[in-house]
């Protein structure tokens, strides 16, 4: 299963807001795995708030995973004073699923957006029975075009010659 | 154009030549650190020559993918976590031939 999900259920039972965005995100508007981009990380868009930070570390600790601040861990104990810093800084937090090595990176920033918009349009899809807030897509492409990072460069000519691709044969469907 | 981003891998890998065989290990990998690099810098050097606008069309293509029933709150999406790991699997198995 991916762990994803397992760590899903841990934030929702702990009322954490997270949305998923990037290429991972990106994924679930595919319609099948010509349009599935491989990518090793997600990414997880957190608001500006300690409160819902601490409860996510925890919700990720919860669910296996070990959390990163840079190269090292992050420092303990894992309170409100922490979360502080690291929102003051809009730091970023990695955790790590040991077993599978999948990195989940919890940012507290996504490229031209505010919180609270790509929560109020997200997505909630349904992987194995648990709810994945995602956001929308077209905010996840306009965030990766403000970033205009070569890798995000690459990710747009690909994505948008598999949704012209994509709809093509919608087209000679219908 | 048309590459997905699995062709990028590939491309990254220099591994044009790239068919699976009977055992699932692909021939035609490059293996060297130097041929690697080589091939991260062409691929960067490719990644700098894009340019990509947020035209009228790709926006078009963009709302008519978030407008279709499959992709409205509540869809199940367990498949691509699925797709994900095969091609994850797929990749795990590459050996130098």
């Amino acid at each position: 299963m991916d762990v994803l999900v397992p760590l899903a259920a841990a934030l929702h039972e702990r009322s954490v807001r997270f949305v998923l965005i990037g290429v991972a995100g990106a994924n679930y508007y595919a319609h099948d795995g010509s349009a599935v981009f491989l990518t090793q990380d997600r990414d997880l868009f957190l608001p500006l708030d300690p409160d819902n930070l601490v409860q996510c570390w925890a919700a990720c600790e919860a669910a296996g995973f070990a959390l990163w601040s840079g190269d090292e861990p992050l420092d303990h104990p894992r309170d409100r004073w922490i979360a502080e810093r690291v929102v003051e800084r809009r730091a970023l937090t990695r955790a790590t699923h040991a077993a599978t090595e999948v990195h989940i990176d919890l940012t507290l920033e996504m490229k031209g957006f505010e919180f609270d918009r790509v929560w109020n349009e997200r997505r909630d899809f349904k992987v194995e029975g648990v709810d994945i807030p995602v956001a929308r897509l077209l905010h996840i492409i306009q965030s990766k075009h403000a970033a205009g990072r070569d890798k995000d460069r690459l990710f747009l000519a690909t994505h948008r010659d598999a949704l012209e691709q994509l709809l093509k044969r919608e087209d000679r469907k219908s | 154009m048309s590459f997905a981003l699995v062709s990028i891998v590939s491309f990254v890998l220099n591994s044009a030549e790239a068919e699976p065989r009977a055992d699932g290990r692909i021939e035609g990998m490059k293996s060297t650190l130097e041929d690697g690099l080589r091939a991260l810098a062409e691929a960067t050097e490719l990644a700098r020559s894009i340019r990509i606008e947020l035209d009228d069309n790709y926006l078009a293509l963009i709302a008519r993918v978030e407008a279709m029933p499959r992709n409205q709150s509540g869809a199940d999406k367990s498949w691509v976590w699925r797709m994900d790991e095969a091609f994850r699997d797929h990749y795990r198995r590459a050996t130098p031939a």
